[in-house]
């Protein structure tokens, strides 16, 4: 069964779209993969390069589908480059000519074939290397026997598995199943497991990943494929947390998610570059759900932005995503407190651009709307739905479609904290005297999980709900004091130390999103990466 | 589910007007007690065994099933009242603002001593907004004991000056809501 659902996977994605799983097989196998091209013209034929144990570097040029001689002599410049053009990378100090091998998910014709073995033997008399292949076949045995054990063993789960294989791919993520299916396969509270066969089933998970989210691929939901990734790039955190995992056993599986999931946001950029209107499916209806999609698109680009500008790149799309956050913020509107994080990356990368009015008004204007929704008074109920609801549900809420909900949101609210922190940083006193009567009348609601690892996690099976009021009165300095000094502990450290995954990963959790988180992000966006080093 | 939370709520304001925070996540909450910190507690089960006979599931549909979700809705709501005053005994017990009668017939001295120990909340146009919960057998002696309150001038300047003490507290609480410096 899983080798029908490889197959099927692998002969109906392209080169891209099963560049990171390969890569993610390579890395299982042993080979450390130390550059993934992102397809741009001066990647000189070479798509992934690797180093092996005992220091043979491999170049590989990816294709998708039959290679016959008219494929053939359209893609032979990149097979020259890939062969006869050295790999440069400042991490590659051997002298010794790499390793070429040309991968695809389909199959090569005879033709070919020979034109391949009159090619080595060219290269052979010129002291190249030669030209080595891969195709279906031996990548479909490769990742059949890279699973191992490390499957969804009962059937119920081997059903989930399927079900979000067989998605059609338009709808939203169904992150309760995904992460569901991820803790089939990664035994996050098995004892006594190996490192090595701990670091196979996140291999594992990595692969099945990437079938399950094909759908999405297919249909371009870039969101949907960018919240699959990260989801799997936390349960990576999550278990490397949880047993303290040396790197070897997880780094490259996170790396290669997270690579995927800002890939995911790249797409994004390119499309609403593209576009000049945001509104889908049924027009009539859209209204319920247009301003939630660009709350949406605001967060996922303010991401984005947020790492280029950290990572000090320039681009046109980088400019394009500045414009965009600040010409559409005002057609998006907070369906719930889940919306906020997106807001919170909208903020700072408006003040990366210089806007610091607008962002600080926005975090201002956001406590002020929810703490008048949910006043606590039995006539507000239901209220402001809070860090647990989708777009999605809290449009079924509020249309009285799920009148089967009878959850209260009047009175408490999770995410006005980190904002009120977020004001505090910046001495907004104004504001903040303006809204603290207000901010008093709510119970503020925080929820720590049991163990730190669990947070991580979709949802913690320990931990507690802290529910606690705001000062009355409050002294500002006392305040602005807390603001700034804030312990960040409660944060994992591994997610503490990737704070551009960090950025992404509260977009897909936002019940994760708190004063900590808060702190975190606005360390990391005031700081600039000098080559691999952070300066603040 | 929600059909039996809805009738509860119906027949018991008491519990309707109790805010319900739901939990997505962890087994326990931690609040603060006013005058004593942080309180954590994990969550005590309500659980109602339901019996269905096989020669009553045929007929089970409309007022037949309506009624048999209303006894569980009754059931739980027992539980649920019985919950909430064994709660509030041990929190006046906690906070010394219990008022024993030891037995002997209410009187408008001990209602108003019970009125002065309590914590009145008011609405913007200064009326109270907190309630006193009575069982229904009171409702009699609480009536002739308001009246008493009413035309007894001195219960009655006694009272104002409560409920004017409960007004300045209330204030003092409500202009404490701000930033100072």
């Amino acid at each position: 069964m899983l080798g029908r659902i490889i197959e099927n996977w692998l002969t109906s994605v392209n080169e891209r779209q099963y560049q990171i799983p390969f890569c993610q097989l390579l890395s299982a196998e042993g080979e450390s993969v130390i550059d993934i091209s992102s397809h741009h013209p001066h990647e000189k034929g070479k798509d992934i390069v690797t180093v092996l144990p005992d220091q043979t570097v491999k170049a590989y040029q990816l294709k998708a589908g039959r290679i016959d001689l008219s494929t053939w002599h359209s893609i032979e410049g990149e097979i020259n480059n890939l062969v006869e053009l050295p790999v440069e990378h400042p991490s590659i100090k051997v002298k010794k000519w790499h390793q070429p091998v040309l991968v695809t998910n389909g199959d090569i014709t005879p033709p070919v074939i020979d034109q391949i073995r009159s090619k080595n033997e060219s290269f052979r008399r010129r002291r190249l290397p030669r030209l080595g292949l891969i195709v279906k076949g031996e990548l479909l045995r490769r990742f059949e026997t890279l699973h191992g054990h490390y499957l969804p063993k009962e059937p119920e789960d081997f059903s989930r598995f399927l079900k979000l294989v067989l998605q059609a791919g338009r709808d939203p993520l169904d992150k309760d199943q995904f992460s569901a299916f991820l803790e089939t396969v990664i035994p996050m509270r098995e004892p006594g497991v190996t490192n090595l066969n701990l670091g196979r089933s996140v291999a594992s998970a990595t692969l099945l990943a990437s079938y399950a989210l094909h759908g999405c691929e297919a249909v371009e939901n870039h969101w949907g494929i960018f919240e699959g990734w990260i989801v799997v790039a936390a349960y990576c955190l999550a278990i490397a947390e949880k047993v303290q995992l040396p790197q070897q056993y997880w780094k490259t599986s996170f790396e290669l998610c997270v690579l995927a999931a800002q890939r995911a946001l790249q797409r994004l950029v390119e499309e609403c570059r593209g576009r000049s209107y945001f509104a889908e499916g049924d027009l009539f209806t859209d209204g319920h759900f247009f301003r939630y999609r660009m709350t949406l698109l605001i967060g996922l680009l303010s991401a984005w932005g947020l790492i280029e500008h950290h990572d000090v790149r320039t681009s046109a799309d980088i400019d394009f995503v500045d414009t965009f956050v600040a010409k559409h913020l005002k057609e998006s509107t907070a369906w719930g407190e889940a919306a906020i994080p997106f807001y919170s990356l909208a903020a700072l990368l408006l003040e990366q651009r210089a806007q610091q009015p607008l962002s600080e008004a926005l975090a201002s204007n956001l406590i002020a709307l929810m703490t008048q929704q949910n006043r606590d008074d039995l006539n507000r109920r239901p209220g402001f739905p809070n860090t647990y609801y989708s777009p999605e549900a809290a449009v079924r809420l509020t249309c009285g479609l799920d009148r089967n909900n009878l959850e209260n949101f009047a009175g408490f609210l999770y995410t006005v904290p980190p904002l009120v922190d977020f004001l505090a940083r910046r001495w907004r006193k104004y504001d903040l005297t303006g809204l603290w009567y207000s901010i008093t009348r709510i119970s503020m609601q925080r929820f720590e999980p049991g163990q730190c690892w669990e947070w991580l996690t979709w949802r913690c099976r320990t931990g507690k709900l802290v529910s606690t009021f705001a000062k009355e009165p409050q002294k500002w300095s006392d305040l602005v004091a807390e603001a700034e000094g804030l312990d960040t502990s409660s944060v994992p450290a591994l997610a503490r130390r990737n704070p551009a995954f960090l950025a992404m990963f509260i977009l897909v959790f936002p019940h994760r999103y708190d004063r900590a988180v808060q702190k975190l992000l606005e360390d990391w966006s005031f700081s600039r990466k000098v080559g691999n080093v952070e300066s603040p | 589910m929600s059909t039996a939370k809805r009738k509860i709520d119906a027949d018991h304001p008491i519990l309707a007007s109790i805010k319900g925070v739901t939990q997505h996540e962890g087994v326990e909450h931690e609040y603060e007690q006013v005058g004593f910190g942080m309180v954590s507690e994990g969550y005590t089960e309500i659980a109602v065994p339901v019996t269905l006979a096989m020669d009553e599931i045929p007929n089970l549909v409309g007022d037949h099933l309506w009624s048999k979700v209303f006894g569980i809705a009754d059931e739980i709501a027992k539980q649920q009242m019985k919950m909430l005053f064994k709660t509030i005994e041990e929190a006046t017990e906690k906070a010394g603002t219990r008022i024993d009668n030891k037995g002997r017939p209410i009187t408008a001295d001990s209602l108003l001593q019970m009125m002065e120990m309590t914590e009145v909340e008011f609405d913007r146009k200064g009326n109270p907004t907190s309630v006193f919960v009575i069982h229904p057998d009171m409702q009699e002696t609480a009536r002739k004991i308001s009246e008493q309150i009413e035309n007894d001038p001195e219960l009655k300047a006694r009272g104002e000056a409560i409920r004017r003490k409960h007004y300045e507290s209330w204030l003092a609480r409500e202009n404490n809501r701000k930033l100072v410096d």
